[in-house]
């Protein structure tokens, strides 16, 4: 009885630093990746920063318990979310870019593509 | 082949597509023109009135003013906050229209551009098909596609000519939001991507139906996910639509908040969670092996999904987010609207159709749809599972409520395209039976074109579709069967097809093309006479009554009433305040001095009531009366009893048979007011009922006066006394008036009781 | 002269108590088959036209086939679970809260026996629930509960409110009972499907990859739901109809774009079915044995079934293509479209 509990938590044990060692492979890799490429880099700083401002607006509004106006609030944590998904999927395509799409044009669209994000949300700052 | 042959046949497709978009179009737009010619450019049915009128005030006040309008003309007292309530795609097109057309010089009046709204806009469509299932299949299958959109009748019902409604455009919006959003999941283009949102974006400002698509690409998305088919572009493609296309649909007023805020648009946040955890899981499995990944995948997919289902649990059930607006829970729960809400239940545009109505709409493209679905799967590309979830789930809607067979047309003609493009292209290909060359020729050549076509994945599904190889000559005897046999089936769908037009035509000029307005019938002669006792009616109104004067009616003719006649309304098509339209019930089916009292208390001047007896009209007022018991009967249980107005047989009688409280009701006594006295010896007949109405049965009309009845008698108004000179009670005034009138002599004042004087 | 009255008023008192039916006599009538009791023009005077501290509900049906009374049938089970919950509540049919007020229930099926019954209240259409107060001062004093044609499925609800309403006995309470066969069914096949998923586990995993399957299986569902399957599960459309003599089924109802029989639905997707079918067959099934006689190198023969395998389909097609448009035709009186002429007609 005492051994096949043991062996129970051994294998849940296991399972857990397993998934630790995994996420730990995965983050050391991540970094060598990004410090060879000046453009990952400046990517994944501007998607940290937008993290932050999102994080640093929502917190804000949990502070002062009031959300009034609310489409203010709105418009400017949809911008950081937007921008960061804009961000994401162009850091995808300059990794491994998508067949029919050179690097240049995933540039390009992704600027059309923020301008719009941003016009709308000037729009509805009101 | 030679270079240049191919080039001059490339050429020459060309050239014939252009010619065939032509005439696409031109089919397009002649075929919903029956109405403008047979009878006159005019705004047909109910709600297309509402928004013409919002369209008159729009090209006479700015943008702003538009989007700011409090309407005081419309639900008496309490008036319409009509900017903010209504989808004004619609009305800005035109209205953007009717200006750049002025700016050329080209001054249309504006009801010309409202009537001719719906054509112009159907060769969008087909054109928006064509691009779409050019993406699924090919170009062929496309033009097929947009041929079926021009002229399907599902389509064509609510897009003629004068059907000035919010699904005129919104189809057209519909079909290229698609268009774009399969183009950017096939690519993952963030342009493309961009576009659908943009047009999204129009499309929510159009029409109320845009939660179809709000949860319809979520469902694709989170299909593909489900099937093991996540790539980088998925994620490009659905985050940038979610995105921008939800910051920019809370633009409109009246949507506001709900994109956050209401169940309905959970499953489009929901998905956009999921798709960032699974691209986060993409990344790390592209860094750890496989078994690793397993556990990592096991653990936090676990962890999120039930920490997002009890996280929307709760946040429903603290009234952050609104569970699923009625209009869309009794699309699930179908008993729904019937207990809960039944003034939904009541339209005749949310009952289920029966299967002939399927037929009806789409003829052989009906039977059509399962083999082109299951063909579909046979090829189960990304895109294509896209189409089957549209027509899994639009398949049960349209089952559901027949307003919504507008929607699962598009994907019928599509898929109907699909199945018949893959069959001309096995039975129209003469190339081997006609080949004179050497066999290995032909073969290469196939291969060649073949190889520029198709991707890689196309390749491993070649186990499902068998392919001819050719790699002998074959003998005449052969050739002769090959060629009769494809022969025979390609004619017998062309005469398939000729058919679907003919039924097409025929379904459009009998039954899609009537303004409803004015009707047609025929004279004792044969000749066509026009019924326009509607438009006599309100123009009366509009001439004889004052400006403010308010009419009560039911809440059918409220928008005619306030674009024809412009006069102030209690209730119209979308009033969704459930008591005061039962406060217009209450009023027709109490007995006249009720009604006098309530109709008072709310400042009107006149009733009109639409009766059909005469002409043999079964929309009309009294067959939809049972409506008006059971919707004020939902406010007022104790004074308004739907028992009381049927025979103790339990029938829904009008002539002697009638119960007493039928025959007091005030819409009785307003129908038949003086109807017998116009037949020769006073019975008169209703038409609609097959009932006869003697003078016995229609009582007095003490509290109201007749000041206006159609040539028919179809629409007739009424006014609302006004106080007596005396000061009396009417009925008591009329009473007194009759009594005089028969001889009864009766002291209404006992003479008091005096003592002898001495 | 006082004897003889006081004689007459003893013999009035005594056949009102011979003739009043007591509570007693009801619940024993009742207890005789299945706490309903059976009229017929034989006992209903006595149970009905006597003074009685009792209310009746009397349920009027017509079960013969002959009448295709379907919302009889439907509303009979209805009827016999508000019966049951009463009695199962009070086991001798007086109510608990009114002084020695009980509730009963009858029911009269219209036959050779009960014709003058169904005259005497002038009963035109079944089914109808009639119900006699207690103390009826006469035969005539009844409230009748309407029926509405379009009631859907939920029969219990309606009488079970109706009755309430009608009789003002605070406790009536209906209980649905627990269908204990289903009960039993579910649990049986839950079990099964349990077991068979673990063992077999992949086996089943090569079968529902199969894309065949799936594309077989959403077809069939989008060929269900077009043919009008909802329109039968919302509105409760009746089987079939009778036609006017009554001796022939009718399948469809003739005329009526808006309206059909649930057999319709049923017929529709058998054809939409065959001609799904056979388009698919020549679109993936000639050429997929012309290929395979052609690996075989029989080239003439793979031209011959080529080509009658094409005509093949293409006649079932052609032929069940009409039958729809027929078919359709006598839905929408006046379509001018067919395929082919009855040669019958």
């Amino acid at each position: 009885m005492v051994k096949k509990q043991g062996s129970g938590s051994n294998a849940t044990v296991s399972k857990f630093v397993q998934f630790s060692e995994s996420l730990g492979t995965a983050y050391s890799s991540y970094l060598k990746e990004v410090n060879g490429n000046k453009q990952l880099l400046l990517i994944d700083s501007f998607l940290a920063f937008l993290v932050v401002l999102g994080v640093v607006q929502f917190l804000f509004v949990l502070l002062i318990r009031d959300n009034f106006p609310f489409n203010a609030f709105l418009s400017g944590f949809i911008i950081c979310v937007g921008q960061f998904v804009l961000l994401v999927s162009l850091r995808l395509q300059l990794i491994s870019p998508f067949e029919g799409i050179s690097k240049q044009r995933a540039f390009g669209e992704f600027i059309v593509a923020s301008l719009v994000l941003h016009f709308i949300s000037v729009h509805f700052v009101n | 082949m030679k270079q240049s042959t191919l080039l001059a046949l490339e050429g020459f497709q060309t050239v014939l597509k252009a010619l065939i978009f032509i005439a696409i179009f031109g089919v397009a737009i002649s075929s919903r023109l029956f109405s403008v010619i047979r009878f006159e450019s005019i705004i047909h049915e109910f709600d297309p009135w509402f928004n013409f009128r919002a369209t008159k005030y729009l090209v006479s006040h700015s943008f702003y003013e538009f989007l700011n309008w409090f309407d005081d003309r419309t639900w008496y007292p309490l008036g319409r906050v009509t900017g903010g309530t209504l989808y004004p795609g619609l009305m800005t097109t035109s209205g953007a229209i009717w200006h750049i057309l002025r700016k050329i010089g080209l001054p249309i009046d504006i009801r010309n551009i409202c009537v001719l709204f719906a054509p112009a806009f159907s060769g969008f469509t087909a054109w928006a098909t064509y691009e779409f299932t050019k993406e699924l299949k090919d170009s062929s299958a496309g033009l097929l596609a947009a041929a079926f959109m021009a002229i399907a009748p599902g389509y064509i019902s609510r897009s003629v000519a004068g059907s000035y409604d919010n699904e005129a455009i919104a189809i057209t919006l519909l079909m290229v939001t698609f268009m774009f959003w399969i183009k950017a999941q096939k690519t993952g283009s963030i342009l493309y991507s961009m576009l659908a949102a943009l047009f999204y974006f129009y499309m929510v400002s159009a029409w109320g139906g845009y939660v179809f698509i709000t949860n319809l690409i979520p469902l694709h998305v989170f299909i593909l996910i489900l099937m093991g088919r996540y790539q980088s572009k998925l994620y490009s493609a659905y985050t940038t639509w979610y995105a921008i296309g939800t910051l920019a649909s809370m633009q409109i007023p009246f949507v506001g908040f709900l994109p956050i805020r209401s169940n309905d648009h959970m499953a489009a946040l929901g998905v956009f969670g999921l798709i960032q955890i699974v691209a986060l899981g993409d990344y790390i499995k592209s860094q750890v092996s496989g078994e690793r990944f397993k556990v990592v995948m096991f653990i936090s997919l676990g962890l999120i999904i039930s920490i997002g289902i009890s996280g929307l649990f709760f946040l429903t059930y603290m009234g952050y987010i609104a569970p699923w607006t009625g209009r869309f829970y009794s699309l699930w729960d179908t008993n729904y609207a019937k207990i809960h809400i039944p003034i939904i239940a009541s339209v005749s545009e949310h009952q289920p159709p029966a299967w002939p109505s399927f037929f009806f709409d789409n003829q052989f493209l009906i039977w059509l749809f399962p083999a082109g679905v299951f063909l579909l799967f046979l090829e189960l590309k990304d895109e294509h599972v896209f189409v089957l979830a549209y027509s899994v789930l639009c398949s049960y809607f349209a089952g559901v409520m027949i307003r919504l067979m507008l929607t699962l047309t598009p994907i019928i003609c599509v898929t109907g395209a699909i199945a018949i493009s893959k069959l001309f292209d096995i039975y129209l290909d003469f190339s081997v039976a006609l080949s004179t060359k050497s066999p290995k020729d032909v073969k290469s050549v196939k291969l060649d074109k073949e190889k520029k076509e198709t991707s890689d994945l196309e390749q491993e599904d070649d186990d499902y579709e068998a392919e001819l190889v050719v790699d002998y000559e074959p003998s005449s005897k052969a050739r002769w069967f090959d060629i009769t046999a494809k022969a025979v089936v390609s004619s017998t769908f062309l005469m398939y097809l000729f058919l679907f037009v003919y039924h097409c035509t025929y379904v459009t000029s009998n039954f899609y093309s009537s303004p409803s307005v004015v009707m047609p019938s025929q004279n004792p002669d044969g000749s066509v006479a026009l019924i326009d006792d509607f438009r006599e009616a309100y123009y009366w109104l509009r001439m004889n009554t004052a400006e403010d004067a308010k009419v009560a009616a039911w809440w059918d003719y409220g928008y005619q009433i306030g674009g024809m006649a412009d006069r102030t309304t209690l209730v119209d098509n979308n009033t969704w305040n459930n008591t005061h339209i039962a406060i217009v019930g209450k009023a027709m089916s109490s007995p006249e001095e009720k009604a006098y009292e309530i109709l008072k208390a709310h400042d009107v001047d006149y009733v009109l009531v639409v009766f059909g007896g005469a002409l043999g009209y079964s929309g009309d007022d009294l067959n939809k009366f049972l409506w008006m018991v059971r919707i004020s009967e939902g406010i007022w249980p104790d004074e308004v009893k739907e028992r009381n107005f049927f025979t103790g047989r339990g029938e829904y009688r009008v002539d002697a048979d009638a119960t007493k409280t039928m025959k007091d009701s005030l819409m009785y006594k307003l129908s038949y007011h003086d109807f017998p006295s116009i037949y020769p010896n006073g019975v008169g007949h209703d038409r609609t009922r097959n009932q006869k109405i003697t003078n016995n049965e229609v009582g007095p009309l003490d509290y109201f006066e007749e000041v206006f009845t159609s040539e028919i008698l179809l629409v007739r108004i009424y006014k609302l006394k006004s106080p007596d000179s005396l000061g009396r009670d009417h009925g008591e005034a009329a009473k007194f008036d009759r009594n005089l009138q028969s001889g009864v002599k009766k002291r209404l004042v006992k003479k008091p009781e005096l003592e002898l004087r001495v | 002269m006082r004897l003889s009255t006081v004689f007459a008023t003893f013999l009035v008192w005594y056949m009102s108590l011979v003739t009043a039916i007591s509570n007693k006599r009801l619940l024993e009538l009742s207890q005789k088959d299945g706490n309903v009791i059976k009229l017929n023009s034989k006992n209903y005077e006595k149970i009905l036209n006597s003074p009685r501290k009792s209310d009746i509900v009397v349920f009027f049906t017509a079960t013969a086939t002959q009448f295709s009374c379907t919302l009889c049938l439907e509303m009979s089970p209805s009827f016999d679970v508000v019966a049951n919950s009463w009695f199962s509540d009070h086991a001798n049919g007086i109510s608990k809260e009114l002084e020695n007020h009980g509730l009963f229930f009858a029911k009269s099926d219209f036959n050779a026996e009960s014709k003058q019954l169904f005259s005497q209240f002038q009963l035109t259409s079944v089914p109808a629930f009639l119900v006699f107060k207690a103390g009826g001062k006469s035969i005539n004093d009844v409230e009748k509960i309407t029926v509405a044609t379009e009631l859907g499925a939920n029969h219990l609800n309606f009488l079970a409110d109706n009755i309430k309403n009608a009789v003002q006995i605070p406790d009536l309470f209906v209980y649905e009972p627990i269908n204990w066969g289903a009960c039993i069914t579910t649990v049986v096949t839950v079990a099964i499907v349990t077991f068979v998923l673990v063992r077999y586990t992949s086996a089943l995993l090569n079968v529902l990859t199969l894309r065949p399957l799936w594309g077989i299986a959403c077809s069939f569902c989008i060929t269900t739901l077009i043919a009008g399957a909802m329109f039968i599960k919302i509105r409760g459309s009746p089987f079939s109809g009778m036609s006017a003599d009554r001796k022939s089924i009718v399948y469809f109802l003739e005329g009526q774009l808006q309206n059909q029989y649930a057999i319709e639905s049923q017929i529709i997707t058998v054809l939409y079915s065959v001609l799904a079918s056979s388009f698919i067959g020549l679109i993936c099934v000639v050429p997929y044995i012309q290929k395979w006689y052609q690996k075989k190198q029989h080239y003439g023969k793979a031209a011959i079934v080529n080509f009658s395998l094409a005509l093949f389909f293409t006649a079932v097609i052609y032929i069940f293509y009409s039958a729809l448009m027929a078919v359709f035709a006598l839905k929408n009186t006046g379509y001018p479209f067919k395929l082919f002429k009855n040669p019958f007609k």
